[in-house]
Protein backbone atom coordinates (compact mmCIF):
# COMPACT_ATOMS: atom_id res chain seq x y z
CA UNK A 1 0.00 0.00 0.00
CA UNK A 2 2.92 2.46 0.81
CA UNK A 3 4.50 1.68 -2.69
CA UNK A 4 0.74 2.70 -4.09
CA UNK A 5 0.06 5.65 -2.34
CA UNK A 6 3.71 7.19 -1.80
CA UNK A 7 6.20 5.56 -4.91
CA UNK A 8 4.44 6.34 -7.91
CA UNK A 9 6.56 6.36 -10.76
CA UNK A 10 7.45 9.70 -12.46
CA UNK A 11 4.49 11.49 -10.77
CA UNK A 12 5.25 14.71 -11.17
CA UNK A 13 5.38 14.49 -15.46
CA UNK A 14 2.21 12.60 -14.94
CA UNK A 15 0.48 15.01 -13.08
CA UNK A 16 1.53 18.09 -15.35
CA UNK A 17 0.20 15.80 -18.61
CA UNK A 18 -2.86 15.17 -16.34
CA UNK A 19 -3.41 19.20 -15.99
CA UNK A 20 -3.26 20.04 -19.73
CA UNK A 21 -5.49 17.12 -20.08
CA UNK A 22 -7.97 18.28 -17.59
CA UNK A 23 -8.04 21.68 -18.02
CA UNK A 24 -8.34 21.03 -22.46
CA UNK A 25 -11.16 18.45 -21.42
CA UNK A 26 -13.09 21.51 -19.42
CA UNK A 27 -12.46 23.92 -21.68
CA UNK A 28 -14.30 22.44 -24.87
CA UNK A 29 -16.53 21.25 -22.15
CA UNK A 30 -17.36 24.38 -21.51
CA UNK A 31 -17.24 25.70 -24.96
CA UNK A 32 -19.58 23.14 -26.89
CA UNK A 33 -20.99 21.16 -23.95
CA UNK A 34 -23.86 22.00 -22.28
CA UNK A 35 -23.14 25.21 -20.20
CA UNK A 36 -25.91 26.60 -22.17
CA UNK A 37 -27.76 30.42 -22.29
CA UNK A 38 -30.18 27.67 -20.38
CA UNK A 39 -29.17 29.19 -17.18
CA UNK A 40 -28.95 32.48 -17.77
CA UNK A 41 -32.52 32.22 -19.21
CA UNK A 42 -34.13 30.13 -16.28
CA UNK A 43 -32.19 31.54 -13.45
CA UNK A 44 -34.77 33.83 -12.38
CA UNK A 45 -37.71 31.19 -11.65
CA UNK A 46 -35.60 28.00 -11.99
CA UNK A 47 -32.33 28.54 -10.00
CA UNK A 48 -32.37 27.31 -6.36
CA UNK A 49 -29.43 27.21 -4.05
CA UNK A 50 -29.05 23.62 -2.36
CA UNK A 51 -26.05 22.15 -0.18
CA UNK A 52 -22.80 22.90 0.25
CA UNK A 53 -23.77 26.45 -0.84
CA UNK A 54 -27.14 27.51 0.50
CA UNK A 55 -25.91 31.43 0.04
CA UNK A 56 -24.84 31.19 -3.44
CA UNK A 57 -26.39 33.88 -5.67
CA UNK A 58 -28.92 33.85 -8.56
CA UNK A 59 -25.42 34.96 -11.20
CA UNK A 60 -28.34 36.25 -13.82
CA UNK A 61 -25.92 37.29 -16.78
CA UNK A 62 -22.93 36.90 -14.16
CA UNK A 63 -23.14 33.48 -15.53
CA UNK A 64 -21.50 34.07 -18.26
CA UNK A 65 -18.55 35.90 -16.38
CA UNK A 66 -18.41 32.86 -14.34
CA UNK A 67 -18.12 30.58 -17.51
CA UNK A 68 -15.52 32.74 -19.33
CA UNK A 69 -13.57 32.96 -16.32
CA UNK A 70 -13.52 29.58 -15.83
CA UNK A 71 -12.29 28.99 -19.38
CA UNK A 72 -9.53 31.67 -18.57
CA UNK A 73 -7.96 30.15 -15.74
CA UNK A 74 -8.18 26.38 -17.46
CA UNK A 75 -6.29 27.48 -20.32
CA UNK A 76 -3.60 29.68 -18.32
CA UNK A 77 -3.57 26.95 -15.64
CA UNK A 78 -3.13 24.10 -18.62
CA UNK A 79 -0.09 26.37 -20.48
CA UNK A 80 1.14 26.79 -16.50
CA UNK A 81 1.16 29.95 -16.44
CA UNK A 82 1.22 31.25 -12.45
CA UNK A 83 -0.05 27.88 -11.73
CA UNK A 84 -0.07 28.98 -7.86
CA UNK A 85 -2.57 31.22 -8.69
CA UNK A 86 -4.51 30.35 -11.49
CA UNK A 87 -4.36 26.42 -10.64
CA UNK A 88 -6.49 27.13 -7.35
CA UNK A 89 -8.87 30.06 -8.84
CA UNK A 90 -9.67 27.77 -12.10
CA UNK A 91 -10.55 24.61 -9.24
CA UNK A 92 -12.80 27.49 -7.35
CA UNK A 93 -14.36 28.98 -10.03
CA UNK A 94 -15.30 25.51 -12.03
CA UNK A 95 -16.47 24.02 -8.52
CA UNK A 96 -18.54 27.14 -8.41
CA UNK A 97 -19.92 26.78 -12.18
CA UNK A 98 -20.51 22.96 -11.60
CA UNK A 99 -22.77 23.55 -8.64
CA UNK A 100 -24.70 26.14 -9.79
CA UNK A 101 -26.19 24.38 -12.82
CA UNK A 102 -26.89 21.96 -10.36
CA UNK A 103 -29.47 24.06 -9.00
CA UNK A 104 -31.73 24.27 -11.54
CA UNK A 105 -34.88 21.63 -10.64
CA UNK A 106 -33.09 18.61 -12.12
CA UNK A 107 -31.99 15.39 -10.26
CA UNK A 108 -28.32 15.38 -9.69
CA UNK A 109 -26.91 12.89 -11.92
CA UNK A 110 -23.36 11.46 -12.23
CA UNK A 111 -21.73 13.74 -14.85
CA UNK A 112 -18.38 15.46 -14.06
CA UNK A 113 -17.47 16.04 -10.33
CA UNK A 114 -14.35 13.85 -10.89
CA UNK A 115 -12.75 17.01 -12.92
CA UNK A 116 -13.34 19.16 -9.79
CA UNK A 117 -11.75 16.79 -7.30
CA UNK A 118 -8.96 15.95 -9.70
CA UNK A 119 -8.90 19.90 -10.59
CA UNK A 120 -8.81 20.90 -6.52
CA UNK A 121 -5.66 18.16 -6.36
CA UNK A 122 -4.11 19.79 -9.01
CA UNK A 123 -3.22 22.62 -6.82
CA UNK A 124 -1.71 20.67 -4.02
CA UNK A 125 0.90 19.27 -6.61
CA UNK A 126 4.15 20.73 -4.76
CA UNK A 127 7.42 22.24 -6.72
CA UNK A 128 9.76 19.46 -8.37
CA UNK A 129 11.97 17.29 -5.48
CA UNK A 130 12.84 14.88 -4.32
CA UNK A 131 11.39 15.59 -0.61
CA UNK A 132 7.90 16.53 -2.47
CA UNK A 133 7.95 13.10 -4.77
CA UNK A 134 6.05 11.01 -2.16
CA UNK A 135 3.04 14.09 -1.60
CA UNK A 136 2.92 14.21 -6.03
CA UNK A 137 2.71 10.36 -5.51
CA UNK A 138 0.32 10.42 -3.56
CA UNK A 139 -2.27 12.88 -5.31
CA UNK A 140 -1.49 10.39 -8.30
CA UNK A 141 -2.65 7.57 -6.21
CA UNK A 142 -5.69 9.75 -4.90
CA UNK A 143 -6.99 10.13 -8.67
CA UNK A 144 -6.22 6.43 -9.63
CA UNK A 145 -8.19 5.19 -6.56
CA UNK A 146 -11.35 7.69 -7.93
CA UNK A 147 -11.11 6.06 -11.14
CA UNK A 148 -11.16 2.29 -9.77
CA UNK A 149 -13.44 3.05 -6.72
CA UNK A 150 -15.86 5.00 -9.63
CA UNK A 151 -16.03 1.91 -11.42
CA UNK A 152 -16.32 -0.27 -8.17
CA UNK A 153 -19.35 1.80 -7.21
CA UNK A 154 -21.28 1.49 -10.29
CA UNK A 155 -20.91 -2.02 -10.09
CA UNK A 156 -21.54 -2.18 -6.69
CA UNK A 157 -24.88 -0.04 -6.85
CA UNK A 158 -26.44 -2.74 -9.81
CA UNK A 159 -25.78 -5.82 -7.50
CA UNK A 160 -27.57 -3.92 -4.20
CA UNK A 161 -30.24 -2.63 -6.41
CA UNK A 162 -30.83 -4.74 -9.45
CA UNK A 163 -28.99 -8.10 -8.09
CA UNK A 164 -27.05 -10.17 -9.67
CA UNK A 165 -30.10 -10.51 -12.40
CA UNK A 166 -28.65 -7.18 -13.55
CA UNK A 167 -25.77 -8.74 -14.78
CA UNK A 168 -26.79 -11.97 -16.04
CA UNK A 169 -30.05 -11.01 -17.86
CA UNK A 170 -28.55 -7.52 -19.57
CA UNK A 171 -32.13 -6.56 -19.41
CA UNK A 172 -31.21 -2.86 -18.20
CA UNK A 173 -28.81 -2.36 -21.15
CA UNK A 174 -31.23 -4.02 -23.59
CA UNK A 175 -34.38 -1.59 -22.54
CA UNK A 176 -32.26 1.23 -22.36
CA UNK A 177 -30.60 0.90 -25.99
CA UNK A 178 -34.25 0.63 -27.36
CA UNK A 179 -35.29 3.56 -25.56
CA UNK A 180 -31.93 5.87 -26.06
CA UNK A 181 -29.69 3.34 -27.98
CA UNK A 182 -27.62 4.35 -31.65
CA UNK A 183 -28.54 2.88 -34.56
CA UNK A 184 -26.14 0.26 -34.42
CA UNK A 185 -27.22 -0.43 -30.49
CA UNK A 186 -31.06 -0.54 -31.42
CA UNK A 187 -29.94 -2.58 -34.44
CA UNK A 188 -28.11 -5.04 -31.85
CA UNK A 189 -31.23 -5.54 -30.04
CA UNK A 190 -33.16 -8.05 -32.13
CA UNK A 191 -30.71 -10.52 -30.20
CA UNK A 192 -31.46 -9.82 -27.00
CA UNK A 193 -28.62 -12.50 -25.61
CA UNK A 194 -25.99 -9.90 -26.97
CA UNK A 195 -27.42 -7.75 -24.10
CA UNK A 196 -26.38 -10.56 -22.11
CA UNK A 197 -22.81 -10.73 -22.43
CA UNK A 198 -22.62 -7.49 -22.58
CA UNK A 199 -23.92 -7.54 -18.87
CA UNK A 200 -22.05 -10.30 -17.87
CA UNK A 201 -19.02 -8.18 -18.82
CA UNK A 202 -19.97 -5.18 -17.01
CA UNK A 203 -20.07 -7.48 -13.73
CA UNK A 204 -16.38 -8.62 -14.28
CA UNK A 205 -15.39 -5.04 -15.23
CA UNK A 206 -16.84 -3.12 -12.63
CA UNK A 207 -17.18 -5.54 -9.33
CA UNK A 208 -13.37 -7.19 -9.78
CA UNK A 209 -11.46 -5.28 -12.40
CA UNK A 210 -11.31 -1.64 -10.32
CA UNK A 211 -8.86 -3.83 -7.82
CA UNK A 212 -6.48 -4.69 -10.29
CA UNK A 213 -6.22 -0.71 -11.04
CA UNK A 214 -3.63 -0.52 -7.55
CA UNK A 215 -0.89 -2.72 -9.07
CA UNK A 216 1.50 -1.87 -11.39
CA UNK A 217 1.90 -4.37 -13.66
CA UNK A 218 -1.98 -4.44 -14.75
CA UNK A 219 -3.09 -0.70 -14.16
CA UNK A 220 -2.20 -0.14 -17.65
CA UNK A 221 -4.54 -2.97 -19.01
CA UNK A 222 -7.28 -2.34 -16.40
CA UNK A 223 -7.09 1.57 -18.44
CA UNK A 224 -6.97 -0.27 -21.81
CA UNK A 225 -10.63 -2.35 -20.58
CA UNK A 226 -11.82 0.53 -19.12
CA UNK A 227 -11.83 2.88 -22.69
CA UNK A 228 -12.54 -0.01 -24.54
CA UNK A 229 -15.88 -0.54 -22.20
CA UNK A 230 -16.67 3.23 -22.52
CA UNK A 231 -16.26 3.06 -26.36
CA UNK A 232 -18.34 -0.02 -26.49
CA UNK A 233 -20.68 1.59 -24.60
CA UNK A 234 -20.68 4.86 -26.74
CA UNK A 235 -21.35 2.61 -30.12
CA UNK A 236 -24.31 0.97 -28.24
CA UNK A 237 -25.96 3.32 -25.86
CA UNK A 238 -24.72 6.84 -27.26
CA UNK A 239 -23.45 7.37 -23.49
CA UNK A 240 -19.38 8.23 -23.92
CA UNK A 241 -18.24 9.57 -20.56
CA UNK A 242 -15.26 11.04 -22.66
CA UNK A 243 -14.24 13.51 -19.88
CA UNK A 244 -13.48 10.85 -18.17
CA UNK A 245 -11.53 8.30 -19.97
CA UNK A 246 -9.86 11.26 -21.77
CA UNK A 247 -7.73 11.70 -18.53
CA UNK A 248 -6.56 7.75 -18.63
CA UNK A 249 -3.54 8.55 -21.33
CA UNK A 250 -1.51 10.75 -18.71
CA UNK A 251 -3.01 8.80 -15.56
CA UNK A 252 -2.38 5.78 -16.75
CA UNK A 253 -0.03 5.36 -19.87
CA UNK A 254 3.07 7.55 -19.16
CA UNK A 255 5.13 5.91 -17.02
CA UNK A 256 8.78 4.24 -17.36
CA UNK A 257 10.22 5.89 -20.67
CA UNK A 258 9.63 9.47 -19.52
CA UNK A 259 10.76 8.80 -16.02
CA UNK A 260 14.19 8.10 -16.88
CA UNK A 261 13.87 12.31 -18.38
CA UNK A 262 12.74 12.89 -15.11
CA UNK A 263 15.32 11.31 -13.22
CA UNK A 264 17.95 13.49 -15.00
CA UNK A 265 16.13 16.12 -14.18
CA UNK A 266 17.28 15.91 -10.26
CA UNK A 267 21.34 16.39 -11.27
CA UNK A 268 21.83 18.24 -8.24
CA UNK A 269 22.79 15.30 -5.54
CA UNK A 270 25.00 13.80 -8.36
CA UNK A 271 26.85 17.23 -8.56
CA UNK A 272 29.69 15.92 -6.34
CA UNK A 273 30.57 13.30 -8.28
CA UNK A 274 30.47 15.38 -11.37
CA UNK A 275 34.61 16.03 -12.63
CA UNK A 276 35.31 19.88 -11.58
CA UNK A 277 36.59 22.41 -13.82
CA UNK A 278 40.01 22.47 -14.66
CA UNK A 279 41.49 25.10 -13.28
CA UNK B 1 7.73 12.45 4.41
CA UNK B 2 7.11 11.87 8.07
CA UNK B 3 5.28 8.64 8.80
CA UNK B 4 2.62 10.72 10.57
CA UNK B 5 2.10 12.32 7.55
CA UNK B 6 1.67 9.40 5.44
CA UNK B 7 -1.11 8.21 8.38
CA UNK B 8 -3.11 11.38 8.02
CA UNK B 9 -3.29 11.43 3.88
CA UNK B 10 -4.03 8.01 4.41
CA UNK B 11 -6.81 8.36 6.67
CA UNK B 12 -7.74 11.48 4.43
CA UNK B 13 -8.13 9.22 1.21
CA UNK B 14 -10.22 6.34 3.28
CA UNK B 15 -12.54 9.29 4.48
CA UNK B 16 -13.52 10.45 1.02
CA UNK B 17 -13.75 7.22 -0.12
CA UNK B 18 -16.36 6.46 2.92
CA UNK B 19 -18.34 9.15 2.36
CA UNK B 20 -18.61 8.61 -1.62
CA UNK B 21 -19.31 4.48 -0.58
CA UNK B 22 -22.09 6.01 1.65
CA UNK B 23 -23.66 7.71 -0.78
CA UNK B 24 -23.76 4.51 -3.16
CA UNK B 25 -25.13 2.03 0.02
CA UNK B 26 -27.54 4.02 1.64
CA UNK B 27 -28.41 6.96 -1.31
CA UNK B 28 -28.58 10.94 -0.50
CA UNK B 29 -27.35 13.99 -2.03
CA UNK B 30 -23.95 15.34 -1.37
CA UNK B 31 -22.90 17.09 -3.68
CA UNK B 32 -19.48 17.13 -5.51
CA UNK B 33 -19.59 13.46 -3.75
CA UNK B 34 -21.43 10.67 -6.13
CA UNK B 35 -23.68 7.53 -5.45
CA UNK B 36 -22.12 6.70 -9.35
CA UNK B 37 -25.60 4.57 -8.97
CA UNK B 38 -25.91 4.67 -13.07
CA UNK B 39 -28.76 2.20 -14.81
CA UNK B 40 -28.67 0.42 -11.21
CA UNK B 41 -32.38 -1.09 -11.28
CA UNK B 42 -33.66 -3.85 -13.03
CA UNK B 43 -36.35 -2.46 -15.88
CA UNK B 44 -39.45 -2.69 -15.71
CA UNK B 45 -40.99 -4.62 -18.56
CA UNK B 46 -44.15 -1.86 -18.57
CA UNK B 47 -41.89 0.96 -18.03
CA UNK B 48 -43.13 4.88 -17.87
CA UNK B 49 -41.39 7.53 -19.56
CA UNK B 50 -41.39 11.13 -19.72
CA UNK B 51 -42.09 12.25 -23.32
CA UNK B 52 -42.07 15.64 -25.02
CA UNK B 53 -45.18 16.15 -27.45
CA UNK B 54 -44.47 18.95 -30.16
CA UNK B 55 -46.79 20.29 -32.66
CA UNK B 56 -46.03 22.59 -35.49
CA UNK B 57 -47.49 25.37 -37.36
CA UNK B 58 -48.58 22.35 -40.02
CA UNK B 59 -50.08 19.93 -37.85
CA UNK B 60 -46.63 17.77 -37.54
CA UNK B 61 -46.83 15.76 -34.28
CA UNK B 62 -43.45 14.63 -32.96
CA UNK B 63 -43.16 12.78 -29.32
CA UNK B 64 -39.61 12.94 -28.77
CA UNK B 65 -37.16 12.64 -25.62
CA UNK B 66 -37.33 15.18 -23.19
CA UNK B 67 -33.24 15.77 -23.78
CA UNK B 68 -34.75 16.79 -27.52
CA UNK B 69 -36.45 19.91 -26.29
CA UNK B 70 -34.07 21.35 -23.25
CA UNK B 71 -30.32 22.17 -23.96
CA UNK B 72 -28.86 20.18 -21.20
CA UNK B 73 -27.72 16.48 -20.83
CA UNK B 74 -30.32 14.47 -21.56
CA UNK B 75 -29.91 12.13 -18.30
CA UNK B 76 -30.81 15.27 -16.67
CA UNK B 77 -33.73 16.73 -18.48
CA UNK B 78 -35.98 13.63 -17.20
CA UNK B 79 -35.73 14.60 -13.62
CA UNK B 80 -35.97 18.51 -14.28
CA UNK B 81 -39.35 17.45 -16.37
CA UNK B 82 -40.40 15.51 -13.19
CA UNK B 83 -39.19 17.97 -10.48
CA UNK B 84 -40.77 20.88 -12.11
CA UNK B 85 -44.13 19.34 -13.91
CA UNK B 86 -44.95 17.66 -10.46
CA UNK B 87 -43.81 19.27 -7.92
CA UNK B 88 -43.10 22.85 -9.17
CA UNK B 89 -45.40 25.86 -8.93
CA UNK B 90 -48.10 27.22 -11.69
CA UNK B 91 -45.44 30.01 -12.66
CA UNK B 92 -42.70 28.23 -12.95
CA UNK B 93 -44.30 25.17 -14.88
CA UNK B 94 -45.88 28.14 -17.26
CA UNK B 95 -42.57 29.98 -17.28
CA UNK B 96 -40.08 26.79 -18.37
CA UNK B 97 -42.79 26.09 -21.18
CA UNK B 98 -43.15 29.04 -22.58
CA UNK B 99 -39.16 29.56 -22.52
CA UNK B 100 -38.64 25.69 -24.13
CA UNK B 101 -40.76 26.45 -27.26
CA UNK B 102 -39.29 30.13 -27.77
CA UNK B 103 -36.37 28.18 -27.49
CA UNK B 104 -36.35 25.63 -30.09
CA UNK B 105 -38.20 28.12 -32.51
CA UNK B 106 -35.33 31.01 -32.02
CA UNK B 107 -31.99 29.47 -30.97
CA UNK B 108 -32.11 25.29 -31.36
CA UNK B 109 -28.83 23.58 -30.78
CA UNK B 110 -26.83 20.90 -32.20
CA UNK B 111 -25.87 17.54 -30.59
CA UNK B 112 -23.18 17.27 -28.12
CA UNK B 113 -22.07 14.09 -26.40
CA UNK B 114 -24.54 14.06 -23.84
CA UNK B 115 -26.43 17.09 -25.28
CA UNK B 116 -28.83 15.60 -27.96
CA UNK B 117 -29.46 18.01 -30.37
CA UNK B 118 -33.19 20.22 -30.26
CA UNK B 119 -35.98 18.67 -32.06
CA UNK B 120 -36.66 20.07 -35.48
CA UNK B 121 -39.74 20.34 -37.60
CA UNK B 122 -39.54 18.32 -40.65
CA UNK B 123 -40.99 20.96 -42.33
CA UNK B 124 -39.24 23.66 -40.94
CA UNK B 125 -42.31 25.05 -39.75
CA UNK B 126 -42.12 26.64 -36.03
CA UNK B 127 -43.29 24.78 -33.18
CA UNK B 128 -46.42 26.18 -31.96
CA UNK B 129 -47.10 23.94 -29.05
CA UNK B 130 -45.20 21.41 -26.44
CA UNK B 131 -46.56 19.60 -23.91
CA UNK B 132 -45.03 16.67 -21.40
CA UNK B 133 -46.89 13.08 -21.30
CA UNK B 134 -46.06 10.11 -19.96
CA UNK B 135 -45.76 6.72 -21.70
CA UNK B 136 -46.42 3.77 -20.95
CA UNK B 137 -44.46 1.02 -22.89
CA UNK B 138 -44.52 -2.40 -23.23
CA UNK B 139 -41.35 -4.24 -23.97
CA UNK B 140 -42.66 -7.58 -23.57
CA UNK B 141 -43.67 -6.93 -27.33
CA UNK B 142 -40.62 -5.15 -28.25
CA UNK B 143 -39.60 -6.15 -32.17
CA UNK B 144 -36.82 -4.21 -34.01
CA UNK B 145 -39.14 -3.79 -36.96
CA UNK B 146 -42.12 -2.00 -35.20
CA UNK B 147 -41.91 1.07 -33.02
CA UNK B 148 -42.27 0.04 -28.92
CA UNK B 149 -45.78 -0.19 -28.11
CA UNK B 150 -47.75 2.49 -26.12
CA UNK B 151 -49.94 0.92 -24.07
CA UNK B 152 -51.00 4.23 -22.03
CA UNK B 153 -50.62 7.90 -22.52
CA UNK B 154 -50.93 10.42 -19.46
CA UNK B 155 -50.57 14.13 -20.00
CA UNK B 156 -48.23 15.55 -17.15
CA UNK B 157 -48.23 19.25 -18.20
CA UNK B 158 -50.51 21.46 -19.13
Amino acid sequence: MNHFLFEQINPFERLRYIRISLCSIVILLLLVGPYDSFYLDTAPWLYKAKTPFPWFPNLGSHFWTLKFSVIFFALSFGLGIWKKTTGPLFALLFLFLNYYVTCFGSTYWVTNTHLNFFAIALCFVPQKSKSSKEFASFLLAFMITYVAFLYFQAGLSKLLWGGLDWFISGQRIWTETILLGTPLGKWLTQWPWIFQVMGIWTGIFELFLPFLFFFEKTQRWCAVAAITFHLGTFTVMGISFWFLWSLYPALFFIKRNSSIRLQSSFPRHDDSRAPLPAP
Amino acid sequence: MSRLRKISLSFFLICFLTVQLKLTLFGGFLWPFSSHRLFARMPEMNKQTLQAVVEDANGDIQSVHPGRVIPIEFCRCVGLVRNIFTNGSDFQKEQLQKYLLERLNQKPWWAFDEMYPSVKSPTEAAFVSLKFETHELDFTSYSYSTSLPVKQKQHLYP
